[in-house]
């Protein structure tokens, strides 16, 4: 018995079953839909996160009106209040 | 395909590096014999040997910008597949299993298939790197030199390794 002949023979160069590359490419095609998805994800964080901001401004802007709106009232109402007590003191003085 | 198939061996590699899927379709149908077969001869196991094979192509594919020539390509298949044999054979989880008939029966050139089924069997109670480093001097044909640089280790201390895988595979079928 040749030893080497018979190692080369056990040993030789195997081919996997039919459809390996087929196989394999369907891997590289699941991963580089996976890893896409992935690279969008940032976006849609992204834009989540400017919405939030966007309604939040509008709401801070909103709050922000309606208290400068209650404040001038206020003034208002306290200046009404002073002219109508200075029109009483008027009256009570005559 | 066909196209591809006829093309240079480096010229493929390129156009798999621009990201053409045909191109990088062919290098798997160009190379699976020698990493499946490297996988296969040193496990046993069909569907673990598949398994690394796929990962093998699916980490070239995503190095494949790093490999500059034909030859390159070849030793970076043979390192990696070696690496994942050894790491698959350390995490313990390889599988015995009978050898499949049909696979020695298919080879046109075997003179005895008892006794390739024999010799099979020995080679898989050798230990990792004697059954490696035979897969690689018999299978791939590399020198000691070569699978020194394969597997990162001393020529010297392959030669060392062939020595007594083949002393022991000697002692029983001569």
């Amino acid at each position: 018995m040749n030893l080497e002949s018979e190692l080369k023979e056990v040993l030789r160069r195997v081919d996997p079953p039919s459809g390996f590359s087929k196989r394999v490419m369907k891997r590289v095609e699941d991963r580089r839909s996976r890893l896409s998805g992935q690279a969008r994800l940032p976006v849609l964080q992204r834009a989540l996160a400017a919405s939030v901001l966007i309604a939040l401004a509008i709401g801070g802007w909103g709050v922000h009106e309606t208290l400068r709106a209650r404040n001038e009232l206020l003034t208002a109402m306290r200046i009404a209040s002073q002219k109508v007590a200075h029109a009483q003191q008027e009256v009570t003085r005559r | 395909m066909t196209a591809i198939a006829e093309a240079p061996a480096d010229d493929i590699l390129f156009r798999a590096q621009g990201g053409d899927h045909d191109a990088f379709a062919a290098i798997i149908e160009e190379y699976q014999g020698i990493v499946f077969g490297i996988a296969w001869n040193f496990l046993s196991d069909r569907a673990i040997a598949e398994e690394i094979a796929q990962d093998v192509f699916l980490q070239l594919f995503r190095s494949i910008a790093a490999i500059h020539s034909e030859s390159h390509l070849l030793h970076w298949l043979r390192q990696v597949t070696s690496r994942r044999c050894i790491d698959q054979s350390r995490r313990n989880i390889l599988r015995r299993v009978e050898l499949d008939e049909a696979d020695i029966a298919s080879s046109p050139r075997l003179q005895d298939p008892l006794l390739a089924r024999r010799l099979r069997d020995r080679i898989a109670a050798l230990p990792d790197l004697q059954r490696l480093i035979l897969t690689l001097r018999y299978q791939e044909d590399l020198g000691p030199a070569d699978i020194g640089r394969t597997l990162g280790m001393p020529e010297n201390t392959v030669k060392s390794y062939l020595h007594r895988a083949l002393t022991a595979l000697r002692k029983e079928f001569q």
